[in-house]
């Protein structure tokens, strides 16, 4: 995790992110990624817990290619081709999670997260979502608009920190929370 | 109680004194690898069998959309956009540095390229035999120009672009030629009523027939018009009446009080028509006379 801080922080928001904030994942974790597109950050991932798994969920076909040429390649990704807004569709490959990660430029970003949380998210796991502000409301101030979407992550969710992802990523702010389902 | 949960690898039987499905599903997530064991797989050949699956059912799900007709059909529609928006904008540059040497030309698109092309500078128009290409009156024009003159150096640069634009036109009347008779195999029905343009717009816009016949005709209707629409949901600005069908004569040539409620007729149209097309790919000829005639009224 520490050399990954090395690389350029443009290369993925995952990395911007540990610029800001140090966490730790276990070897063995599995996590389910949100938005994989091509695979870029998946591929991190895929070093970050070689003995996990990574659930990487797209729904376009074109960066889907690519992904599964990727997973051809490192064992521990599993390629699906489903639209992470309808999780019912997916339920049976996926099993509990450590952490979901999810990185999609849709205005019901954090809806998303809740669904897929309520399935897929075991107890005290952790979420983490790369928050893209512009594609909410593009006309008003970034930090507003974080603050504001905070508000509707479901209430089984213990905030750990916003972060803004300036300089490295205009647009984006990273959530980090952390889930509690016994929570009523 | 029994329950019975499917998974990728089987249904398996649970027993649980609980009633909220969700909650037993989720507890039996977190022993999916447990459970697997029963069915043969250790947590090795868990992964492996899993991604096999996965990719499998990825491949057919790309196949399927990858082989959708319509696709073709969008990628000439973005090239050929383009184009039209390149050699427009080329021409333009052209005629503005032409116009310098030679100024009194004024004749239409394509004569002006081919003459350029052939001769470009004025003394060479002058010098010609060719009685088809060059009118008396052009020779007489060339001859009393005020331009001023064009160096060699320039004079290759003029042809070569004008010989570009050739290319580019030539290239747009052949995708032209390919998206109508594509259109007109994909969606019979719709391109009897309206030209091609405006429905392979249509299909571009929605991003394929599938989407185009699953949209309701509100949709249609200010397809294109995507800004002033998501303006008015956010900022309450007057909503849009019409996107890309205002191209059709019907709505253009109105006054603008029938407009709104003309787009709505057309957007309706359109979509019974598409989802003829999408469903069931039949000509329905006597739809077709009767949406025609109704337009013409």
């Amino acid at each position: 995790m520490e050399r990954l801080e090395l690389l350029n922080p443009k290369y993925s928001k995952f990395i911007a992110f540990l610029h800001k904030k140090k966490i730790s994942l276990d070897k063995n974790a599995k996590i389910l990624y949100l938005g994989a597109a091509a695979g870029t950050t998946v591929s991190l991932f895929s070093k970050i817990v070689p003995n996990g798994v990574i659930y990487a969920v797209e729904f376009s076909w074109k960066p889907m290619r690519k992904l599964i040429s990727l997973s051809e390649d490192l064992d521990n990704i599993i390629p699906l081709f489903f639209d992470a807004n309808k999780p019912d569709e997916y339920k049976q490959y996926v099993e509990l999670v450590d952490l979901i990660y999810e990185d999609i430029s849709q205005k019901n970003q954090i809806e998303i997260a809740n669904k897929n949380a309520e399935l897929f998210l075991k107890d005290e796991g952790l979420l983490l979502t790369m928050l893209k502000t512009k594609s909410i409301d593009s006309t008003r101030n970034p930090r507003e608009v974080a603050s504001e979407e905070v508000q509707r992550l479901d209430t089984k969710f213990n905030i750990l920190d916003i972060i803004i992802l300036n300089p490295f990523y205009k647009d984006h702010t990273a959530i980090m929370a952390r889930y509690n389902h016994k929570k009523e | 109680m029994e329950h019975i949960i499917e998974t990728w690898f089987g249904k398996i039987k649970v027993n649980f004194n609980e009633e909220d499905l969700n909650k037993i599903e989720r507890y039996v997530r977190g022993k999916y690898r447990e459970y697997a064991k029963d069915y043969g797989y250790d947590n090795n050949s868990y992964l492996i069998e899993l991604k096999k699956r996965c990719i499998a059912l990825a491949k057919d799900k790309i196949q399927e959309e990858a082989a959708e007709k319509d696709r073709s059909i969008i990628r000439a529609y973005t090239i050929l956009k383009d184009l039209r928006d390149n050699s427009n904008t080329l021409y333009e540059k052209l005629l503005d540095w032409y116009k310098e040497h030679f100024p009194e030309l004024k004749i239409e698109r394509d004569r002006m390229l081919d003459i350029i092309y052939r001769y470009g500078g004025r003394e060479n128009i002058l010098n010609s035999n060719e009685n088809i290409f060059i009118s008396d009156k052009i020779k007489k024009s060339a001859e009393n120009s005020n331009g001023i003159d064009l160096s060699g150096e320039e004079e290759v640069i003029l042809k070569e672009l004008s010989k570009t634009i050739k290319h580019i036109l030539n290239l747009e009347d052949i995708l032209n030629r390919y998206i109508d008779e594509k259109i007109g195999e994909l969606t019979p029905n719709l391109s009897s009523v309206f030209n091609s343009r405006l429905v392979s717009q249509l299909i571009y816009q929605a991003n394929g027939l599938k989407r185009l016949a699953f949209a309701p005709s509100s949709k249609i209707q200010v397809l294109g018009a995507e800004n002033a629409l998501f303006s008015h949901l956010s900022y309450g600005t007057p909503p849009p009446k019409h996107g890309i069908i205002f191209q059709h004569p019907y709505i253009k040539n109105a006054k603008p009080k029938d407009r709104g409620r003309r787009s709505r007729f057309l957007a309706s149209k359109i979509a019974i028509l598409a989802r003829i097309d999408y469903f069931t790919g039949l000509v329905k000829d006597d739809l077709i006379e009767k949406i025609k005639k109704e337009i013409n009224e």
